[in-house]
């Protein structure tokens, strides 16, 4: 129990930390306004402004009246739609959890069973296979991969249109360049969670009881795999921002890694400090639930 | 610490190793070797501008113009030069960036891993925030704030990837430092700085080698996919990065603008790469997760 509250509370903090972190980036180099208000702005136009997002007070009651809001779930307004960012962060949800969704799903399905079958066929030629596209999904930065598929399948083949995300065949290149990275990841892991589970002396008795090699791997070997193997997908969101935000670039594709670049480019800072606090409040619980979850089926790690 | 880079062990061992580290590793020469003599190689100044000689393609293909071995791009500006400096510069960033982080991190971990208690948590705590805080995301937060330049690009780069050096350093110090010649150093009277400089850094280069190494990879890719979006140094300024990005909108005619760029970027982090799963290897050094 006292291993659940302090793991709790740490991740709070480190939430709070992210915020806080945040907030002191955005306000560090000056009025926001300044960086994107037109020419030619009057005064009293000015005045307005600033008084609409808050931003004539001193920065301590900035951040303590940035903090109540966040506690009543308002997260600020867009500089230039005036819409408030939840409703622009959800406007442009669909379109990320869709790719996101897909490839995940298409790594899952492709990458496990590729990861056991090369942990354990490990001297096959399919396995050496396995392993060269695993090393090629982890070296090839996904936006060039992207660039390259454009230019074979668009391009040379004519197959598959290069933006948007208008039918289902929209969707083949950008999931596949995703899947790809994830793939690479689950590939690894699983192959190598499998290995260490292949070596148990729980494994041996199984065999030695003359059980059929089936019934070893699945009910004995991958039940047992099957938790660290769990443990990195929580933990592959967390890369996983960066590679939406490219994929989106090149497929100009209208989801949260393109809003964000926009915020980004365009000095946005309340769309930017909710994007960050948003993934890295996903982060943070994804890591807490990984610990806890195992926390409960290991009593070693509560008593450490 | 530098006594790991002329390790005779180390020699023998890439005397038995594959073909395709042989190879990476040539490559790898080659590439420094090219930045390092970019004004020397390149042909033609990066951003001089030929209007008579756009869009020219590379040798072999229709339209080629003796001269511009790999062809121009949309303002005439031969491909080959601005692949060196853009090579020059995505190599400088890398080295300088990977570092910082180094340093920072290796700082952080000795220090939070040597003294312990509360200064150790409160650094693994900024750990914890660091790793909820993508690197990607950071890095616009910040050039969104402070603007492009080659500067913040630096500094950006270089801070992103330290808490991989502080939890692997405090995991091999706080390991080290109940072995008996770290002790005895201690009962000798030595201080904390001569102990840790002298005694536990020597022991402990091996992981820290092989990080900076994956570090590099890592820092080529972020820096040319912050260029790609346009968040990288602004133009005409050559980076392997904002050329792929800018020649995406010629790639449906003019294919060898975007593709050049993207293939330099993908060795050059290839070969890195290589380099620290060889090393790791060869070192024997376990990445610790946890």
């Amino acid at each position: 129990m006292r291993f659940v509250i302090i793991r709790t509370l740490r991740a709070f903090l480190t939430i709070w930390g992210v915020i806080t972190l945040t907030f002191i980036a955005t306000r560090i180099a000056g009025n926001p306004i300044d960086n994107f208000a037109p020419e030619g702005l009057s005064n009293e136009e000015y005045n307005y402004l600033m008084e609409y997002f808050g931003l004539n007070e001193s920065y301590f009651v900035q951040y303590i009246s940035y903090f109540k809001g966040i506690i009543e779930g308002n997260f600020g307004f867009s500089y230039f739609s005036f819409q408030p960012v939840t409703e622009v962060f959800f406007s442009k949800l669909p379109n990320t959890l869709a790719l996101f969704g897909y490839a995940f799903l298409v790594s899952l399905i492709i990458g496990i069973p590729l990861g056991i079958y090369a942990a354990i066929y490990r001297n096959s030629i399919l396995t050496t296979f396995i392993m060269a596209l695993a090393f090629t999904g982890y070296a090839i930065p996904n936006y060039i991969l992207a660039i390259f598929a454009i230019l074979l399948f668009s391009f040379t083949l004519h197959l598959l249109p290069t933006v948007g995300l208008e039918t289902p065949y929209h969707y083949i290149m950008p999931v596949g360049c995703l899947a790809m990275s994830m793939l690479a990841g689950k590939i690894r892991y699983s192959r190598s969670a499998m290995l260490d589970v292949l070596n148990e002396d729980y494994i041996r008795t199984a065999r030695s009881k003359g059980l059929s090699e089936r019934i070893v791997i699945f009910k004995h070997a991958f039940r047992n795999a099957s938790m660290p193997i769990v443990s990195i997908l929580g933990l592959q969101i967390a890369g996983f921002i960066a590679a939406v935000v490219l994929v989106e670039a090149v497929f100009a594709i209208d989801g949260i890694g393109n809003l964000i670049v926009k915020a980004a480019i365009f000095s946005n800072y309340p769309i930017l400090q909710y994007g960050v606090m948003l993934w890295g409040s996903i982060v943070v619980l994804a890591t807490l639930l990984v610990d806890l979850t195992y926390a409960l089926l290991d009593p070693r790690i509560r008593v450490n | 610490m530098f006594s790991i880079l002329n390790n005779s062990e180390l020699v023998k061992k890439f005397k038995k190793s594959d073909l395709i580290i042989k190879g990476g590793l040539f490559l790898l020469f080659f590439l420094i070797l090219v930045a390092i003599f970019a004004p020397i190689l390149a042909p033609y100044d990066p951003n001089s501008t030929s209007l008579l000689s756009r869009l020219r393609p590379p040798l072999g293909f229709e339209k080629f113009k003796v001269g511009f071995l790999l062809g121009t791009d949309e303002l005439g500006r031969d491909m080959l030069s601005r692949l060196i400096y853009g090579l020059r510069f995505t190599l400088f960033i890398a080295l300088v960036g990977s570092l910082i982080s180094m340093t920072i991190g290796t700082l952080i971990g000795v220090i939070s891993g040597y003294v312990g208690g509360i200064i150790d948590n409160i650094f693994m705590m900024l750990v914890d925030i660091q790793i909820a805080f993508p690197g990607t995301l950071m890095a616009l937060l910040l050039i969104s704030v402070f603007g492009s330049s080659i500067t913040i690009l630096i500094f950006v780069v270089g801070i992103s990837g330290w808490e991989n050096y502080a939890r692997v350093v405090r995991g091999q110090v706080i390991q080290i430092k109940n072995e008996p010649y770290v002790s005895a150093a201690q009962v000798a009277g030595a201080k904390p700085r001569r102990i840790i400089l002298l005694h536990m850094l020597p022991n402990i280069a091996s992981p820290i080698i092989v990080l900076y190494t994956f570090g590099i990879s890592n820092i080529i890719l972020l820096e040319s996919s912050l260029s790609f979006l346009g968040l990288g140094i602004q133009p005409p300024t050559a980076t392997l990065g904002s050329m792929t990005g800018l020649g995406r909108d010629f790639l449906s005619s003019y294919p060898h603008i975007c593709v050049l760029p993207a293939i330099v970027i993908l060795l050059i982090a290839l070969v890195f790469l290589l380099l620290g799963d060889w090393l790791r290897d060869s070192l024997d050094v376990r990445l610790q997760r946890k």
